[in-house]
């Protein structure tokens, strides 16, 4: 076998199924890529390009009479399907009407949930949240919960009806990365719909981590749209995403404390 | 009558339906939703619903989010 040989590596990767699936939807890359943050609409584009996404998501905002309102032509240009989100509500009431109206502008039933509890963390608050999924999930909604990296939460949307748990790595925004990786390994034993990482990513080697650790796909859009050079980013997360989800499909090698030589014990010359 | 429409407070006519009222500010019908106190108000229906007096109705579209 040459070097050559051994390079080629995708007509193998591509003959093994590995789909993604939400809700009866395949879908075509585990990452997702928020678009929040963005500079301009044009570095939005050609990171959305770069990523391989196939879901962003959208928040739903006061029609502004100054403001050019294009994201949606920028978006439809690129194909991909839009997730809106209740990002900015505080309340299960704020959010039950945020994804109503998001049904409305975009014609989707599923829905990014957010409720969160101040602006100073971000953090979900886990009672209106529950709330607000049921209500969602008795609507007819395809419910996507942005969650606590807490296993039992994470079981009750789950029992609800949502259809993927999208659990925190850490405060949104802030780059920290996973700061409990137990905990979303534990989430991903939990529940049986899609785990999806959320929120904390600030770089390649997180959202690796994240695949690493057994979830179904991430979400990153601060990491992405905030980057020096978004696009570039963006496909530093795409191959992350890719090459974290082999390593979790690959069977990697049991941790140990102490070497296990690689080159064959026998035969060793004396000196 | 007083309305307040996506937070500003603006006088209207009274028997203004939702169609008219967007289309008096300019606002785009298209790609967007709107609710009228807290209730989604679907587009089909703009035509023949008149605007309440002291009405919260706010006109959204998607913006840039995570």
């Amino acid at each position: 076998m040459t070097f050559l040989d051994l390079g080629c590596v995708a007509p193998v990767v591509s003959s093994v199924p590995d789909p993604f699936v939400i809700a009866g939807e395949q879908l075509s890359s585990r990452l997702l890529l928020g678009t929040g943050g963005a500079t301009s609409l044009t570095t939005l584009e050609n990171a959305v390009r770069a990523s391989g996404s196939a879901l962003v998501t959208v928040a739903i905002r006061r029609v502004s009479l100054t403001a050019d309102d294009s994201v949606l032509a920028v978006l439809s240009r690129t194909g991909v399907r839009l997730l809106p989100n209740t990002a900015g509500c505080f309340t299960s009431r704020e959010a039950v009407l945020t994804a109503k109206l998001a049904r409305e502008v975009l014609g989707t039933t599923w829905v990014k949930l957010e409720v969160i509890a101040d602006d100073q963390t971000l953090l979900p608050d886990a009672v209106e949240l529950l709330d607000a999924a049921e209500r969602l999930v008795d609507d007819g909604f395809t419910v996507l919960p942005y969650t606590n990296d807490d296993p039992v939460l994470a079981r009750r949307l789950a029992d609800l009806g949502c259809a993927a748990i999208m659990p925190l790595g850490s405060p949104i925004g802030s780059g920290l990365g996973i700061r409990n990786p137990h905990a979303i390994e534990m989430i991903r034993e939990a529940v049986d719909v899609p785990v999806i990482l959320d929120a904390g990513i600030g770089t390649a080697s997180d959202a690796a981590l994240a695949m690493e650790l057994g979830c179904d796909a991430v979400l990153i859009a601060s990491a992405v749209t905030r980057a020096e050079n978004p696009a570039a980013m963006a496909t530093a997360m795409k191959h992350a995403v890719l090459a974290g989800r082999l390593a979790r499909t690959s069977g990697r090698i049991p941790v140990r404390r102490l070497a296990r030589a690689s080159s064959p014990t026998e035969g060793v010359i004396q000196g | 009558m007083t309305i307040t429409l996506n937070g500003s407070r603006h006088q209207i006519a009274e028997g203004t339906t939702l169609d008219q009222l967007v289309a008096f500010f300019a606002l785009p019908d298209r790609g967007v939703a709107l609710a009228m106190n807290s209730e989604v108000v679907p587009r089909s229906e703009w035509a023949s619903t008149r605007v309440l007096p002291d009405a919260r109705v706010e006109v959204v579209t998607a913006s840039q989010g995570g």
